[in-house]
């Protein structure tokens, strides 16, 4: 019995590899959480005109948490080609958003993304300035000179 | 991958088991007599509930008091409110010619009179330009020449108050916002008015490290770390102030005001053509930050408070006939814009600045700022604390993050509209955010500087 | 309407950058009036609305947070993917980056292009190809997306016909480097106006390598305002791999570059690596023209008018003296203009930069002794239209460098700047950059893109090989196009991102008469001025070389480091076809394909020199033809040499000034 924002972020968490705490901290002053989630309701909406598939996801994901199930098996049930393509799509384009802050189009041939950033506050959330060890570029949080040595762990970035 | 994960979700907990402990101690510091954690709790609650009065104290808070278990993002933004009314109410207290606050007094006693903070050091004071030792706590640098004339026994009648505490007027030597955004200009068409202060435990550690001059914190070679405030020994740790001031006269009634007589200098190391020149004046206050550095927030607390009437909010009614930023009549006013150069603080008249604040204020806030302004009232009839209104204090939301030495922000943006003016609004890095901002501050050294750029100032 | 009565000042200058704006500070500072012209708009009190732009920018290109805006995703057809606004409904188009793809396209080009001769070859040297550097119209003008490098020229640089045969001598060349000697006070001067953060012992390993002074004395008594910006991770995993290697004689080694940014706490703030030079400094540690501006404003002698677009220069024909500048006004980049006027003064400069200079001198062909336009009796306006052009290197460390830290660039190789191969082939310094594959590749999306997706943008995810064969899938235990996600996603993301490197390669284009800046004949913006119409080449196999040299050389490091080589060998050239086929920037050399990029560094539109003949201005940056005449801005440089052009712009500049204080003086 989880909240749409719980599974919402429990998913997210697995399928980005990042932890609850670091995309979704308890003390949540940046809240980007809320904007992914109506982005991807009202995108997957538009994409599949599903209006189902956004709940169904989010609660095959409930069904195999509360089932106990490692993030592993978690994330690769939630890829597997038993779901339907949109299915998956939605899931591959959810990790893209949270990387990106941005919501990708693919092209038609398949071979290329381009993208539309949600705001400055998405883009400055992007997961892949934190999977850098880096920051967004045009919004550093450190001190002069710290570009001279190596940068925190992994770990610490991603919460794993 | 390793252990170090678990940091982010430690953090809280230790949080929440420092604030427990907080809550006895700071209790314990207050008139009243020890209370039980649990009872202070409920005791809290129940006030914020039936619109019990807050208490009024003259005691500076150590840490903030957790009210709520677990605590949330919304309980602790209130917490730390509290915490922001409570210091503002024990530095504005009456204070003693020692700087003690005068506990024969409340709050909003003998309008007028300096309070506790006004005895504090102001930056001039602190980094002279000889970069010499600066003169002990409870004594000033010798004025600027131009302000020399203007001694105390010149001092009009009203001015009273200053010499009972047998002190000099501060000099107010800074007209224009930081990072060369810009004076602000009031409706009598007059530069606005600026000082920042530090308190004793931070200006005897800038002493002590002689880092009142380059080359002291050249030689100092690492980076600066305030004294924090300390539950454990009680001990009150670094605050660092800034003020803004308005010059009375014409549109301005200081019956509305905290007012006290300064030397408004005009500095000539501000801009190139500005010349030398004092004049003793009534000043009113008009924004107020208060920073102060404790044990769970090595970021530091900031608290910002304004005047009532200095600025409309931006797309919301008018609620009052006079604003001290504002002028309705104005139609094609550009908002929140700076005055073209050359800035001179002694320019006769510049048009004023049209000013809007740009993130409301909370409700919560609202409701907190009511709860203390009847407080103020049932104090002292009148009181002229009635007439300043807490903004927002801003706070790190996990101060021990190893990737973010901004702790993470709540809020990420804050603002004054006197300190801030035009920097106000929510762009990450360039809008005003305390914490996001004083991150870079170093020393002349370029070594960090702990969250203050007043290090900068070294000679 | 009509502001024709305004005031005489001593000097009117149009354009408000560094060049407009150090004039002005210079002049004011000795009490002289000064009136400029400026055709963007004032330079916001709060950058958060440049910002915002930026933050939410699709592509952040170096234009992307200013006005008029790059791109309107909305506005995107099939024929406009990218959404590229009509440059004739704007007050002040510019060239953009996005719009070199489309540089055959006048309604999403700024830029106008003489057409291609038909059946060019791949490789002929008469091939046109777009134009790759761009500037701004705000005020403040370009600094505001400038990098920052701040590199002295060498002497060697104003004499290359005479040591090297080639090119042209900047004034009085033949003579000994007497005009490099005569700028050096004007170097320190301006590095003291921009605030250089720079390592002065490295210089001087460079000065003795290269003989400029016998004791490598970079400056007698001169220092840096402040100590030099620390290497990066990045720039370490060169310095300490690299010095094994030679380059057509010279030593290999990794110079700290000296930069307008703040290593300490000043006037700006200190520089926090907000890892974004171009497009903006959030904190403005990075200098700015917009500093020199206030400082002129804080004089109180300075007026400056806004969206005032400069639009012709009177001449009075008895005396060839400049006697008024017209102006348009606008209040909205796309509303009809609102005011027009004539500004007056004792002298007048341009500092419009290399695009907007020549386009201005050339509109004003009114005046019957100058009807190919102001000072032009030369014919010269508009012609040698150079940049660096560049040739871009990437690829994969084998251990971590943790790139997207600091600023954009803190280093680069110096060493191989000046020689004597440059009788053969163009010289080019190298710049490292700190943005692993952003401006190379645009990452971190594209990498992205390619493990969630399953794609291969990037080449890592397929079986791409490089241009040396080595195959280049990062993790060979991982299928070609994998779909990743979670610990795997992280470990794979992060083992791309922190090992990717950057050189960049600035080649010193020759000055070429035909390339050039005219005025298209059917083309406007929307005040009615014509718009730009360029010709440019790159005929000289002096200059193809060097990419051939680049391409070697950037495969000797990698391999010196143990990285992969990730260049992307370019798409072949297509010269001939509809718009939207042709490619930009791309050529064939020697059987090799290349794409050059642009350094931003536009240079050599009304040149200076000896002879008037042969040149628009004379040693003291005043027109041959009109002696209240002055142009300032890297236009005036008669080659482009081997350092970044804006100290020397503002070295310059400042040369200029003190002429013009002189003939004030003697007005
Ligand atoms: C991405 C990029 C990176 C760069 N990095 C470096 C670097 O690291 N080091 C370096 O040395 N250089 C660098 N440059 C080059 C540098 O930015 C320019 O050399 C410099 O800004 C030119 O200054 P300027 O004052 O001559 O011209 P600008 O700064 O372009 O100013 C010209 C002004 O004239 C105004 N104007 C134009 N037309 C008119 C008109 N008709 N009427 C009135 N006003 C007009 C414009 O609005 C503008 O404000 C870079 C450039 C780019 C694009």
């Amino acid at each position: 019995m989880n909240t749409t924002m719980e599974n919402f972020v429990g998913l997210s968490a697995v399928l980005t590899g990042f932890s609850q705490e670091i995309i979704a901290p308890t003390l949540d002053p940046v809240d980007i959480k809320s904007e992914y989630l109506k982005k991807f309701q009202d995108e997957i909406l538009k994409e599949s005109k599903d209006s189902h598939l956004v709940s169904q996801i989010l609660e095959q994901f409930s069904t195999l948490k509360n089932a106990g199930k490692s993030d592993q098996e978690i994330g690769e049930a939630m890829l597997s080609d038993q779901n339907t393509q949109d299915f998956v799509m939605a899931c591959r384009k959810l990790i893209f958003m949270w990387y990106s802050g941005a919501w990708p189009t693919i092209s038609n041939d398949g071979l290329s993304t381009s993208s539309e950033l949600l705001s400055s506050k998405s883009y400055v959330s992007g997961l892949a300035w934190q999977v850098m060890q880096a920051h967004p570029m045009g919004d550093s949080k450190y001190r002069y000179g710290y570009w001279e040595t190596a940068p925190a762990p992994l770990s610490d970035y991603t919460g794993h | 991958m390793n252990t170090l994960h678990l940091l982010p979700c430690m953090t809280s907990t230790i949080k929440a088991t420092a604030l427990f402990l907080l809550a006895l101690i700071v209790q314990g510091c207050g008139e009243d007599s020890q209370k039980s954690t649990s009872e202070n709790k409920t005791q809290m609650s129940h006030k914020m509930a039936t619109g019990t009065l807050p208490t009024l104290s003259p005691i500076i808070p150590l840490e903030i008091t957790s009210t709520v278990n677990p605590p949330t993002l919304e309980s602790l933004q209130h917490d730390f409110d509290v915490f922001s009314w409570q210091s503002f109410i024990a530095l504005n207290w009456p204070a003693n010619a020692d700087g003690s606050p005068n506990t024969n007094l409340t709050i909003g006693d003998q309008q007028g009179a300096p309070t506790v903070w006004q005895l504090w050091k102001e930056s001039r004071d602190i980094f002279l330009p000889s970069g010499k030792k600066p003169p002990a706590w409870n004594q000033k640098d010798k004025l600027p020449t131009a302000c020399q004339g203007l001694a105390l026994d010149s001092l009009p009648s009203h001015a009273i108050y200053l010499t009972q505490v047998g002190k000099t007027p501060n000099v107010l030597d800074e007209s224009e916002e930081p990072f060369q955004t810009g004076p602000l200009i009031d409706q009598n068409g007059q530069y606005t008015r600026f000082e920042i202060l530090t308190n004793e435990t931070m200006f005897n550690y800038i002493v002590d490290n002689q880092l009142y001059n380059k080359k002291g914190q050249k030689a100092f070679a690492k980076d600066t770390d305030f004294p924090s405030s300390n539950t454990q020994s009680k001990t009150v740790g670094s605050i660092m102030l800034k003020a803004a001031w308005v010059v009375m006269g014409e549109k301005y009634d200081a019956r509305q005001f905290h007012t006290t007589q300064a030397l408004v200098y005009n500095n000539p190391d501000e801009q190139p053509g500005v010349k030398p020149a004092c004049h003793l004046e009534t000043v009113g206050l008009v924004g107020f930050h208060i920073a102060h550095k404790t044990q769970d927030e090595p970021q530091w607390i900031w608290s910002t408070f304004e005047h009532i009437a200095n600025a409309p909010t931006k797309g919301q009614p008018h609620s009052r006939s006079f604003y001290n930023y504002f002028n309705a009549a104005c139609q094609d006013c550009a908002i929140n814009q700076p005055p073209p150069r050359p800035w001179n603080p002694a320019t006769p008249h510049t048009p004023p600045t049209q000013v809007e604040r740009v993130i409301p204020i909370t409700n919560e806030v609202k409701a907190l700022n009511a709860a203390y302004h009847s407080a103020l009232e049932s104090a002292v009839a009148g009181s002229v604390w009635k007439n300043y209104e807490l903004i927002s204090t801003q706070w790190p939301t996990n101060a021990n993050s190893p990737i973010d030495p901004t702790g993470a922000p709540a809020p990420s943006f804050l603002a004054n509209t006197t300190l801030e003016t035009y920097i106000q609004g929510e762009v990450p890095q360039t809008s005003s955010s305390c914490i996001g901002c004083h991150n870079n501050a170093t020393t002349t050294a370029g070594l960090f500087s702990d969250f203050t750029y007043l290090l900068q100032r070294a000679h | 309407m009509s502001t024709s009565d305004s005031p005489e000042y001593d000097a009117v200058i149009v354009g408000a950058g560094i060049a407009g704006a150090l004039v002005a500070y210079k002049l004011a500072e000795k009490g002289k009036k000064v009136l400029i012209l400026e055709s963007g708009p004032a330079v916001p009190a709060d950058r958060s609305g440049y910002m915002e732009t930026f933050f939410t920018a699709n592509a952040k290109t170096p234009e992307s947070p200013y006005p008029p805006t790059t791109q309107n995703p909305n506005a995107a057809t099939d024929n406009n993917p990218l959404g590229l606004p009509d440059p004739s409904t704007e007050n002040t188009p510019r060239y953009t980056v996005l719009q070199i793809g489309a540089w055959r396209q006048p309604q999403q080009c700024y830029f106008t292009y003489t057409p291609q001769d038909a059946n060019v070859s791949p490789d002929s040297p008469s091939a046109k190809f777009a134009f790759a550097s761009s500037y701004e119209r705000i005020g403040g003008g370009t600094t505001w997306h400038w990098l920052g490098t701040t590199l002295r020229l060498f002497p060697n640089d104003f004499e290359l016909k005479t040591l090297y045969n080639v090119g042209v001598d900047w004034p009085s060349g033949a003579n000994g480097n007497t005009f490099y000697q005569n700028l050096v006070p004007y170097y320190e001067k301006a590095t003291h106006e921009i605030g250089v953060a720079g390592d002065k012992d490295q210089m001087v390993q460079l000065y003795k390598q290269f003989n400029v002074s016998p004791n490598g004395e970079y400056g007698v008594n001169y220092n840096f305002p402040m100590p030099g910006i620390v290497n990066s991770t990045v720039d370490f995993a060169f310095s300490n791999s690299i010095t094994s290697l030679t380059v057509d004689g010279n030593p290999v080694y990794v110079t700290s570059t000296p930069q307008g940014r703040n290593s300490l706490p000043g006037e700006r703030r200190q520089c926090a690596g907000n890892t974004n030079c171009i497009p903006i400094c959030p904190i403005q540690a990075k200098y700015d023209a917009t500093v020199t501006l206030a400082k002129a404003m804080q004089t109180g002698n300075v007026e400056i008018r806004y969206k005032t677009v400069a639009c012709n220069i009177q001449v009075n024909d008895q005396t060839h003296d400049i006697c008024g500048i017209d102006y348009l006004q606008y209040t909205e980049q796309t509303g009809i203009a609102t005011g027009k006027g004539v500004a007056t003064g004792k002298i007048y400069v341009l500092a419009a930069h290399a695009i907007e200079t020549p386009k201005l001198l050339l509109m004003s062909n009114q005046s019957k002794s100058f009807p190919n336009g102001v000072a032009n009796s030369s014919d010269q306006v508009g012609r040698n239209l150079m940049d660096h052009i560049m040739y871009l290197a990437w690829g994969l460390a084998k251990d971590p460098v943790y790139a997207y830290r600091g600023p954009l660039s803190t280093a680069g190789v110096e060493s191989v700047r000046d020689g004597d191969f440059r009788k053969q082939r163009s010289a080019y310094r190298i710049e490292i950059g700190n943005e692993g594959w952003q401006w190379a590749a645009n990452d971190p999306f594209t990498t992205l893109a390619d493990f969630v997706f399953g794609q291969n943008t990037s080449q890592l995810n397929g079986d791409s090989k490089n241009q040396q064969g080595q195959p280049l899938r990062f993790n060979p235990s991982l299928p070609a196009n994998s779909q990743l996600f979670g610990k795997q996603l992280v470990e794979t993301l992060n083992g791309v991102y922190i090992r990717q490197l950057r050189l960049g390669y600035l080649i010193e284009q020759l000055p070429d008469p035909e390339n050039r800046v005219q005025l298209s004949d059917t083309e406007k913006d929307h005040l009615g001025l014509p718009r730009p119409k360029l010709t440019y080449r790159i005929q000289e196999d002096y200059v193809r070389n060097a990419f051939v040299s680049a391409k070697k050389v950037s495969t000797e490091i990698f391999n010196a480091m143990g990285a992969i080589e990730y260049t992307q060998e370019a798409a072949a050239p297509v010269l001939n076809g509809s718009p939207s086929e042709v490619t930009s920037t791309n050529f064939q050399y020697k059987g090799t394909n290349f794409k050059f990029y642009g350094a931003g560094h536009i240079v050599g539109t009304y040149r200076m020199g000896d002879d008037k003949k042969t040149s628009v201005l004379n040693s003291r940056q005043q027109s041959w033809d009109h002696s209240n005449l002055y142009m300032v801005g890297s236009g005036v440089f008669p080659t482009i040499a081997t350092g970044n052009p804006t100290l020397t712009i503002a070295a310059l500049t400042l040369q200029a000034a003190d002429n013009m204080l002189k003939d004030l003086a003697n007005a």
